[in-house]
Order: C-alpha cells, then structure tokens, then sequence
C-alpha cells in the first residue's frame, strides 16, 4: 500500500489491537478439541521435563516450540521445532552383568553407562494436523483425529491420537480422551536404529473453577512394543497428576505434572524397570509448561 | 482536498479526501469508494431485473430469496426503522403491487391485505421472505448506504479525513468541523448555513418550487405511507445522525410526523431540522 | 458525532441537542453499553418500572432444561415498561469470563432485540455484530432458540453464539412463565 507511512501504521495499528482468539491447551498432555479459528495464527511454547528414575539422577528435557495456524475452523496445522536435553548419572539399578547403579535410561547411548552422560541438542522438526470432526461444544461427544510426524537426530516419530471431548455445565467442565498410537525410531542407542510402538490412553477432566482458571487431573495408561507393529509387548504404565490452566486476553498458560503410580516390563523389556516403576524414557515425575500467545 | 465525481444513484457523487497523497494514491482509494456505490447501486436498483431488490420483489412472497450482505443490512436496518418510527418511515409501495403481477387478477385491488414492512422475515444466511405481498423500493436509504459503504472503503484505506457527498446525502469523516449547507427551501438557489458536522451525516429530503413551470417538483417523492397521498410542502426535512443511512431514514419520518421532538431522534441520536 | 449548529439558524429550527456518549473500551474487557444504554435504545423514553422476581426451584428448573444453562439466574435485573414490554439483564458463561447481554421483549412476548453489554473474552466477540443478533428479533417463546436450527452459528465463536443463544431461550422461558402474568 502506498501512501502516508503514518496512517498506515495506524491501520496496522489497529489491526493488532483487534481481540483474536486462540486454540488454548487446557491440558498438560492431553489434546483437546480447542483448535485455531480458521486464519488465525498462534505461538506456542512447551518445556516437558522427565525426572527421576530407580537413582541418581535423570533429567530428560524436551522442548518444542511451534506456530499454529487454523487452515479450516476445523482443522489446524502445526509446526515445531524441537530441542532435548538429557542428564543422567547413575539412574539405572537393573544393570544385570555391570556394576550398579549405572547410567541409562533414554537419550543414554551405551558407552555411556559407566559415567555421567550429559547431551543438549537441537533434535528436529515435527509437523502436527489436528482435524475435528464433530464439535464438543455443539455435540454430545467431540471427535477429532491428530496426528504428528516429527523427524530428528534423536528419534524419528509418526503418532496418531483419536481426541474425544464432552463439555458439560455451560462448557465449563470437559472430560477428554485421546487414543494414542505412536510408531518411533530411536537412533541414539547405537549405529543400529531401534524401532518401537506404542499405545496410550490419555484422560481427563478439566473445571473452570473461577474466571480464567482451570484445574483438572489428567493420567496416563501407557504400553510399549517392540517393531512399528506392536509385535511384542514391553512395557506398560500408568501416571496420573494434576493440570492447571490460566488464560489472559492475550497469552495462556498451563502446568501440569504426572506421577508415575507404577508399571511393569516384559520379554526384552524387561531390562528397563526396577522397583515396580518403568524407566526408560520415563520417570517417577512428569513435568509441563505450556505458552500460548495469540497472533494474527 | 482532492475531489472526484461521477454520476451515479441517479445525481452526482462527489468523493473528497486530502490531497497529501500521490495522485495514483488518491485514484486508486476514491475509486475503491465509488466501486461500493455502485455495487450497492447495482443491488438495490428498483429497475434492473437482477438487482437484488428486485429478486425479492419478484420472488419474496412465493419463497426465501438469498441476498447480498448488503441488502440485507439495509433492509434489516428498514426494518428497524419502520418499527422505531411507527410505520413513519414504510419503503414498501403498494400501487405497483398489481403492476408486478403479485395480486391475483380476481383480486380487487382493496380487498387484498398488503403488507407492510412488518411483514419482512429476516432468516439466516442473508435469506429474506415476504409473509404478505409487497413491493419495496430503496431508493431513499439506498442512497445513505451507498454513501456510508463509501466512507467505509475510505476507512479501509487509512483514510481519516473524508467527505462524501451524494446529491445532498452526506457524511463527514474526521474531526474537521465541516461546514455544511441547506437549501432554502423557497430560494434553491440560495444556501443557508446550518452548523459544523464531525464524524457524521446529513440528509435531506424536500419539495423545491421550481419557478418555471410553476408546478411542485419533486425532488424525492414523498408520499405517507399512512394516507398514501403525496406530500407537498414547501419544506425541507434535514436529519444529522451518525451515519447516512440512518440520516435518509429519518428524513422520511420526519417528513411524514413533522416533529423534530419525536422519541426516535433520542433514540437514534440523531438530530431533525424542518426548515 | 459531533454536530455544531450555526446559533443564528438554531433560533429558527428546534431540534434535539443529545451528546454522543463515548462508548469506554476498557483495557481487557469491552464495555459496548451500559444497561441505562441499551435500556434506552430499546424502550427509548418510556417509564422502566424495576420489577424484579423470585424464581422458585421448579421454574429455575424448567429454565435449565429448556435451555440447557446450568449457573442460577440472577432475577433482579428486570424493568417493565409501562405498555408491558420487558428488559431484562442476564449474564452467560464466555470462554473465560462472563458475557453480559440484555434482552428487550415486546407487550407480545416476542423479541424486541439483543444487546451485548460486557464482553470481556479476546474471542467470540462477532456475537456482538448487528446482523447475528438480528437472527433473534421477532421470534418468541415457541422458537426453537438454538443454535444450529434457527439461529446461525458463527464458526470460530461456536461457544459465545451457543451461550448467548440458550441465554435468551432461558429468558424467554422466565417470560412465559412468569414475566406475562405480571
């Protein structure tokens, strides 16, 4: 546009100011069927902290850092970029032949389980597409389906997750579910990529107790397998915690953690759990922060 | 102030904006303005078959009629009108009713229950439908529609400075304290001076006597919809209101209840002059 | 507006000299009109009688279900006009916050207009565009009032547009019940 630099900025100006609306995420881990109206744009930060395992220390650290676009009222696209951090030093009790505690657990390559193993990377990229299907606010149950193809140093990943929502007492209370299958490729424990798979089921409630404030509990059911095809079964889980979501005009933001309540390992996994516990890439704690600031 | 005219909604339309731009600037966001006079032009014409108004008056009353956003802002806001003003202000015309072929040829003309304005219903989707037989014509608040779309172009391009002018239905936009004029009603040829106008509209609406022939010419025909008499007066109506759709509206209610006091000018925030 | 009348005409013509209130816009929430505002663009000059009620369980009871809105409804936000129209305040759950609305019914019982007053959510704010609110006038308490069937939802503001929708259900519902026979 040409013309007066001045009144220009302020149509600009104006155009920012305009209230825009976001695809807020109420919950820690669970996705819920809040997408971005359709041409809206929206930043969103998470940090995603594992720790603790059977000793020592683990710190597993993954970030992501995306902009969600609303393609359609009802279907929106993601991009992130993702970084991780791992932290461990003599975690692991199950060593079987070597001496205990050792070092392990994910993000530990092999050699290194003899001593601390520190590593900060930036991992790669993920591609997100949510696409609902029927609206929870309008519908006894919302139905959407997810899925996220992420490419990295560390892992590559392909997850898809079967959302369902039902908003009660005004939409101020939502039980959510996600379904989730995930096929994984570890490329950090040796030149030999490892592949996995993985089913979950995600739930949890969420209440808008007061203006602007949001408190819920959320769990995990959590199952490994061996192969793309689920061929074995390695491990399975269960964590449960707290969330808790605050929404501004302009940004959100949301905590939640998950303890992990126990879980247990079979066949060639077996390796991986002491203590009634799974370790793996998991630990006795979850931790989540998300940010979203709204743009346009 | 740089100015451009073109004919349009049957008189002159006049768009002012500040000539501190470049001139292909100035070009291109005037023209923009006069693009939505003619649309609005192009949908509420009472004459071209294909004109929105005339697809509800063909078809309304046998099924709903989708229409442009525009139109169905202009009749919801006739709508609104109509019922602030009592049925003062009524843009449906009932004589043309059997000339459109709606009345059944059986019919005699005052046996039939015609409609009013009442008998609009507003559906989703800019639907519209007749519940009784009517025939609209916009001709009056199109006019301070098409002005007020106009302004809204302007505004669009960042402009904060603006007079558009449309036969005598126009808007001021800014805080410029423009100075407006009225027609003596007795001396046309004469301008009287009324007051200072920001960020709003005046519309007239008046009976001039023409000299030469000695007849009353009527500059807009005004007719109450009540009495379905003509109105002729030698005096003009003028409402300044926010903006000039509302401004024509009013005039018409003005002219037919002739009280600057009535409680829809409170209500519109507008404010009546019978000169 | 700001209109300044030439004072030698102004002798001449009478006319209403009103200033044009400055709607305030409240840094996080958008105050459209205050309830003396919307009260008097619907009822203009008439005489509002304060006429609030009290809703016993049962009637609170059929107003949920016939509008599916689960928080109480404050009732003392009420004025009658004198030929027996109603405006009525009432508030539904936003996103975040409350969105504040008025509602104006005719001597008929049938809608008169729908007014936002507070909107204090960054999202869903077309609720407050003439044409959406538009979809509501004339109709009365037989009308389905629900989103999706009479009244058009807008996508991208499904929650304020259902809220608002079951809102004036539930205050046409008081009306019936209630509000005609006073």
């Amino acid at each position: 546009m040409r013309g007066d630099k001045t009144i220009i900025s302020c149509a600009c100006l104006m155009a920012l100011t305009t209230p825009v609306m976001a695809g807020e995420g109420s919950f820690g881990w669970l996705y819920s069927l809040d997408l971005q109206p359709k041409g809206t744009l929206e930043f969103e930060q998470k940090v995603d902290l594992t720790k603790g395992q059977a000793a020592g220390t683990y710190d597993l650290w993954k970030t992501k850092t995306g902009l969600e676009y609303g393609v359609t009222n009802d279907f929106q696209l993601t991009g992130y970029l993702n970084g991780y951090s791992v932290n461990a030093n003599k975690n692991y009790t199950n060593c079987g032949a070597d001496p205990s505690p050792c070092t392990g657990g994910f993000g530990v390559p092999e050699a290194a389980n003899g001593h601390a193993f520190n590593k900060t990377q930036f991992e790669g990229m993920s591609v997100e597409g949510v696409w609902r299907v029927t609206n929870p606010v309008l519908s006894p149950v919302g139905v959407g389906l997810y899925t996220e193809l992420t490419k990295g140093k560390f892992a590559d990943a392909l997850e898809a997750r079967l959302l369902l929502q039902s908003n009660f007492l005004d939409d101020r209370l939502v039980f959510a579910v996600n379904v989730v299958a995930e096929m994984e490729k570890y490329k950090f424990a040796g030149t030999t990529p490892s592949k996995e798979s993985m089913v979950d089921v995600l739930y949890g409630a969420t209440y808008r107790f007061a203006p602007k404030w949001f408190a819920g509990v959320e769990g995990r059911f959590h199952n490994d397998f061996t192969g793309y095809n689920f061929d074995t079964h390695t491990q399975r889980a269960n964590f449960i915690g707290p969330n808790l979501h605050y929404a501004e005009k302009d940004w959100w933001v949301t905590a939640a953690w998950r303890y992990q309540i126990g879980g247990q390992c079979f066949g060639d996994g077996a390796g991986e759990c002491s203590d009634g516990k799974v370790w793996d890439s998991h630990g006795k704690n979850q931790f989540i922060v998300k940010v979203g600031v709204p743009f346009k | 102030m740089a100015r451009r005219c073109q004919a349009l909604l049957g008189t002159y339309v006049e768009v002012a904006i500040p000539d501190e731009y470049s001139d292909q600037y100035i070009s291109e966001v005037i023209n923009q303005a006069f693009k939505e006079i003619q649309l609005v032009e192009q949908l509420m014409s009472f004459h071209q078959p294909n004109s929105d108004l005339s697809r509800i008056n063909r078809q309304a009353y046998e099924m709903d009629v989708r229409i442009h956003p525009y139109t169905y802002e202009v009749l919801v806001m006739a709508r609104q009108l109509f019922d602030d003003t009592s049925g003062a202000f009524d843009c449906s015309i009932a004589p043309e009713l059997q000339k459109w072929g709606l009345l059944p040829k059986t019919y005699e003309l005052d046996m039939v229950d015609r409609g009013t304005l009442a008998d609009l219903d507003f559906k989703v989707n800019h639907t519209i439908s007749f519940r009784k037989p009517l025939c609209l014509d916009l001709g009056g608040i199109a006019k301070g529609y098409a002005v007020d779309r106009a302004v809204a172009a302007l505004k669009e391009f960042g402009v904060l400075r603006a007079i558009v002018n449309a036969g005598g239905d126009m808007r001021v936009l800014g805080q410029c304290d423009e100075d407006i004029y009225i027609k003596h009603p007795l001396r046309p040829d004469q301008l009287m001076h009324m007051g200072k106008l920001s960020d709003g509209a005046i519309a007239t609406s008046a009976i001039y006597y023409s000299k030469e022939n000695s007849a009353y010419k009527n500059q807009s025909a005004l007719v109450s919809p009540k009495t379905k008499q003509s109105i002729l007066t030698n005096q003009s109506y003028s409402v300044i209101a926010k903006n000039c759709l509302i401004a024509d509206g009013l005039t018409k209610a003005l002219a037919i209840d002739q009280n600057v006091n009535a409680p829809y000018f409170e209500k519109y925030e507008a404010i009546g002059v019978i000169l | 507006m700001r209109w300044i009348p030439n004072p030698l005409v102004a002798n001449l013509v009478s006319g209403f000299a009103l200033t044009m209130a400055a709607i305030p816009v409240v840094a996080h929430a958008k105050v459209y009109l205050s309830v003396d505002q919307a009260k008097k663009m619907m009822f203009g000059t008439a005489d509002m009688q304060h006429r609030p009620v009290v809703l016993n369980q049962a009637i609170q009871e059929r107003m949920r279900q016939a509008s599916s809105v689960s928080h109480p409804f404050e009732s003392n936000r009420i004025w009658k006009s004198p030929n027996g129209g109603w405006f009525i305040v009432d508030e539904v759950v936003g996103k975040h916050e409350m969105i504040t609305y008025a509602l104006g019914i005719n001597p008929d019982g049938s809608i008169k207009q729908v007014e936002i007053l507070e909107y204090r959510e960054s999202y869903g704010f077309e609720v407050a565009n003439p044409s959406w609110r538009q979809q509501f006038v004339g109709k009365k308490v037989n009308a389905p009032l629900k989103l999706n069937q009479d009244i058009e939802n807008i996508s991208g503001a499904t929650l304020s547009s259902k809220h608002l929708t079951d809102g004036v259900k539930r205050l046409m519902v008081m009306h019936d019940l209630v509000l005609r026979n006073l």
